[in-house]
């Protein structure tokens, strides 16, 4: 599966949405998810990865199953959990089966129309990948600031979270930028381009 | 390309109403070169005007016959740059496309690319990682990628900016036989005088102005002494 062009693969993903809603029949929806879980299991990832994600997902779709359940009904809020389930557990099998360079090489071709209008297709990839990185950063960030804040007997204080943590984020973003353009770096949208 | 000397001329920083560096002449072209002083005496402001970071209120930095100011993109394909925190020196999510980074800022064909980056990981003990989240990695490990990064970029000279302050021994002296290992020319940034005193030249600053400019045993004495008298006063 890694070796089909990434966007072919969000070009499924795009048809497998659309059709999803089309599919009114639970029994066919649950064989769908069923492929789908068989394809995210060929993905061969160790169990313990796939653990969070997929466990949390599977909190979010409850809800929502609840939720649709209790004020429409209980056959539509299956159905929709069904088509929520088989769509994410397809896009998550997709993103682990493509390196992450071709997403944004697919991102970059995708907004290339969009340097007519003025915008950087480059420079809007790299703000999204950079946007990806640093997720876990910031949030390492929040738990050391909490924990300090803590120790200090801060324990409700929004703005004693607030204000470290966005500081830190502003220096890390100047360091950031800092070896961005070490690297050599060339905002032109073609750059590289071989 | 043989980048030749980089060569200070009269180079003075000012920021914010404060001398930084002042009236800096130095030629670099000894294979490896390391930088001490005290805290805030402009070791990582010199360093910065090195490959166009950072340029000079006054004075020329040129590398070879490159000037800083006006030849950066150049430079910085020729001088990379491995700073202290690796955590914001990694940009991409995954380690392999971290180093593809770089080499796609260059233009590299997609194969030479890929053959580099198998060299670069290889070389460097790190074939494991290629497909690691780069987050998820020790910091030991973070900073050998960092370098990994700049190496996939075949610069001449590589700046170090206190590579090794955030690593236990076991990393840092994993770091350190790495950078022994480069063909590179060398100039490092170090508060730890074991590994300065490895280096053929070692720089000392103090309050923005090289205060010795020797041999490793010479310079690290003259900077125990000017600690001793900070120290004292």
């Amino acid at each position: 599966m890694s070796r089909i062009p990434a966007g072919i693969k969000i070009g499924v993903l795009f048809c497998a949405g659309i059709g999803l809603y089309l599919i009114t029949a639970w029994a066919v929806l649950a064989g769908l998810l069923a492929l789908a879980v068989a394809l995210l299991l060929w993905m061969r990832e160790p169990a313990r990865r796939l653990a969070r994600p997929v466990g949390g997902l599977l909190i979010i779709i409850t809800v929502v199953v609840i939720m649709t359940g209790l004020t429409i009904g209980w056959q539509p809020g299956v159905i929709a959990g069904l088509r929520l389930t088989t769509l994410c557990l397809l896009a998550y099998a997709i993103t682990l089966s493509t390196p992450f360079a071709q997403f944004l090489e697919l991102f970059e071709r995708v907004l290339a129309p969009t340097a007519r209008i003025g915008l950087n297709p480059a420079r809007i990839s790299l703000a999204l990948s950079l946007t990806v990185r640093f997720i876990p950063t910031l949030r390492a960030t929040y738990d050391q600031i909490r924990e300090a804040q803590y120790a200090r007997g801060l324990h409700r204080s929004p703005l004693a979270l607030l204000v470290p943590l966005i500081i830190r984020a502003l220096q890390s973003a100047e360091q950031i930028s800092e070896a961005i353009d070490a690297r050599a770096y060339d905002t032109t949208p073609n750059r590289g381009a071989k | 390309m043989a980048i030749g000397p980089v060569v200070l001329s009269a180079v003075s920083v000012v920021r914010d109403e404060r001398t930084v560096l002042a009236d800096i002449d130095l030629t670099l072209d000894d294979r490896r070169i390391a930088i001490i002083g005290l805290n805030g005496s402009g070791k990582s402001t010199l360093v910065r005007l090195l490959n166009g970071l950072l340029l000079p209120t006054s004075g020329e930095v040129r590398v070879g016959e490159l000037v800083t100011g006006r030849d950066d993109k150049r430079i910085r394909r020729l001088v990379g740059f491995v700073f202290q925190n690796p955590e914001n020196q990694i940009v991409m999510p995954i380690v392999a496309d971290d180093l593809r980074f770089g080499a796609r800022n260059l233009g590299l064909a997609r194969a030479e690319t890929e053959a580099r980056i198998a060299a670069v990981l290889a070389g460097l003990g790190l074939g494991r990682l290629a497909d690691r989240e780069s987050h998820s990695l020790s910091g030991g490990e973070k900073q050998l990628v960092a370098l990994a990064a700049v190496l996939v970029m075949q610069p001449e000279l590589i700046i170090f900016d206190e590579p090794t302050t955030m690593l236990d021994l076991v990393n840092r002296r994993r770091l350190q036989q790495a950078i022994d290992g480069l063909e590179q020319r060398a100039v490092l940034v170090t508060h730890d005088l074991e590994l300065a005193a490895r280096y053929q030249r070692v720089i000392v600053l103090h309050d923005g102005r090289v205060i010795k400019d020797s041999g490793p045993d010479e310079a690290i004495a003259s900077y125990r002494d000017l600690c001793d008298q900070v120290v004292r006063r």
